[in-house]
């Protein structure tokens, strides 16, 4: 080590000493151990290698095949993205304006017109359909023993006129001419081409309740539902003959359209009324536009409806009902 | 960014923000909550937006939000944390692709954050670097690692030989 003349700022200069095996040190590309060749084998897959990387990675790979098929096999190695779907995606899709009011507006608006239009052009025809099948409909086919119900002979009671109606008078319970729908008619007529031994209740030993109205439409016959008992029967009382049901009309078309059109739907019988149209469509605008309306009925003792009261933020009444059915 | 653009974004990108999301996290419900979320930031603010940017924009938010989620439900695995070993095998599987998923599970949450967005989306080093906040070098070596982690992985299923 020698000290330089300049005083002012010495220096250190390093000596020529050499390490004796330093050259045991140097390594070759084949020297690489498995995790080292396998980190560049991954980057030269990717094609992140360049330069002498890659020539020492090809040199070695020339001088061994397994280490060729090492290399190799990293190039299999890649993530193919599956199908799935983002379940949110149609949530995040913004409308324009005239997309919204196009939504909000218009559509249920053009929706509401063709119901309408479907109600008036549809609608009596369909009321008038269901006024003549009179709701149930009983074919043949579907028609079977189980629905006529024949009861075990009971004791016999007194005959007594007044109460004991013969099956023909029964078939000819007066039913106004006026009120004669085309099916009433026909159950008129199948009632007197009921059999013999219902016709002829002198030679009938039994009292036995069927279902009439199957009878009287020809569709079963005493002897083929209970041919034992027929023999033991006394008298025949054929009760609860039902008319074909005729709707009432204490409602208008277009309430009644609705709920036989709210019946076809949800396959259960619906009783819809004016209160019941009204609170839906408060329901449907406090959902549409996230507002807060009320419509509530107020009711006497015996429960028919006497007012009706609207709550909302800028307005509250309570209108008195002149009528219970609208 | 126009409306429709922002649109264009929901169509175009969701689904690949979403595949991102979840396989990383593993769980539906919360991918889904990311991705809704990153949206709604993107709504925030889509007028300072360009559409140009707005996938490195939304894989870089749903990337920071989910972050944040793992960390707050402290199942973040550290990186440094990370050995091979940690790999195991286990029921085998003819699809290769499935069983690189399964393996890619077993990853820590930065390695296979970094490994989707280079094979899903065929991202840059620098892009992915942008993206999750690490260096190109720390990118090129988690990707690396990686994939010698998936190999291994393949080789103890007896997948490959």
């Amino acid at each position: 080590m020698a000290i330089t003349e300049d005083m002012d700022s010495p220096r250190l200069t390093p000596p020529d000493d050499r390490m004796p095996s330093g050259s045991s040190l140097f390594r070759s590309p084949a020297e690489l151990t498995d995790e080292q060749f396998d980190l560049l084998a991954a980057a030269w897959a990717e094609g992140a290698l360049s330069g002498e990387s890659l020539e020492e990675l090809e040199s070695v790979m020339a001088a061994s095949a397994e280490r060729r098929d090492r290399a190799g096999s990293f190039c299999n190695i890649r993530l193919v993205p599956c199908d799935e779907s983002w379940p949110g995606m149609r949530s995040a899709i913004r409308l324009s304006p005239v997309q919204r009011r196009l939504r909000r507006s218009v559509i249920p608006a053009l929706l509401a017109v063709a119901a309408m239009v479907v109600m008036i052009i549809y609608g009596p025809t369909v009321l008038k359909l269901k006024t003549i099948n009179s709701g149930k409909t009983v074919t043949r086919s579907t028609m079977t023993v189980a629905e006529i119900q024949v009861l075990p002979p009971i004791v016999a009671p007194e005959k007594n006129p007044a109460t004991h109606t013969p099956p023909a008078q029964v078939a000819q319970t007066p039913v106004a001419e006026e009120n004669a729908l085309p099916g009433l008619l026909a159950e008129k007529n199948a009632m007197q081409n009921l059999p013999a031994e219902i016709q002829n209740p002198d030679e009938i030993t039994g009292f036995v309740r069927v279902q009439p109205l199957a009878l009287a439409r020809g569709y079963a016959s005493v002897p083929s539902v209970a041919p034992e008992i027929i023999p033991a029967i006394t008298s025949i009382n054929i009760i609860d003959i039902q008319p074909a049901q005729i709707l009432q009309e204490e409602k208008n078309w277009i309430i009644r359209t609705i709920s036989f059109l709210a019946s076809a739907v949800t396959g259960k019988e619906k009783n819809i009324d004016g209160y019941i149209i009204a609170n839906g469509c408060i329901t449907g605008i406090n959902n549409a536009f996230g507002w807060d309306m009320e419509l509530d009925r107020i009711s006497n003792k015996s429960g028919d409806l006497v007012a009706v009261t609207f709550r909302s933020s800028l307005l509250s009444f309570t209108k008195p009902v002149n009528k219970t059915n609208p | 960014m126009t409306v429709k653009e922002f649109n264009n974004a929901v169509r175009e990108f969701g689904d690949h923000v979403y595949r991102f999301i979840l396989r990383s996290i593993k769980d539906i419900h919360r991918a889904d909550d990311i991705v809704q979320d990153t949206y709604e930031k993107l709504w925030n603010c889509v007028t300072e937006i360009e559409y140009g940017a707005v996938k490195s924009w939304l894989f870089t938010t749903a990337y920071n939000r989910m972050i944040d989620v793992i960390r707050k439900d402290s199942r973040l695995v550290d990186v440094d944390y990370y050995e091979d070993s940690t790999l195991y095998a286990d029921e085998g599987s003819s699809d290769l692709n499935e069983v690189l998923h399964r393996a890619l599970e077993k990853l820590p949450a930065v390695h296979r954050s970094v490994i989707l967005l280079r094979d899903y989306e065929g991202y840059s080093y620098r892009e992915i670097g942008e993206i999750t906040g690490l260096s190109e070098a720390q990118v090129k070596t988690y990707i690396f690692r990686g994939r010698v982690a998936l190999r291994n992985y393949l080789v103890k299923t007896s997948v490959w030989q």
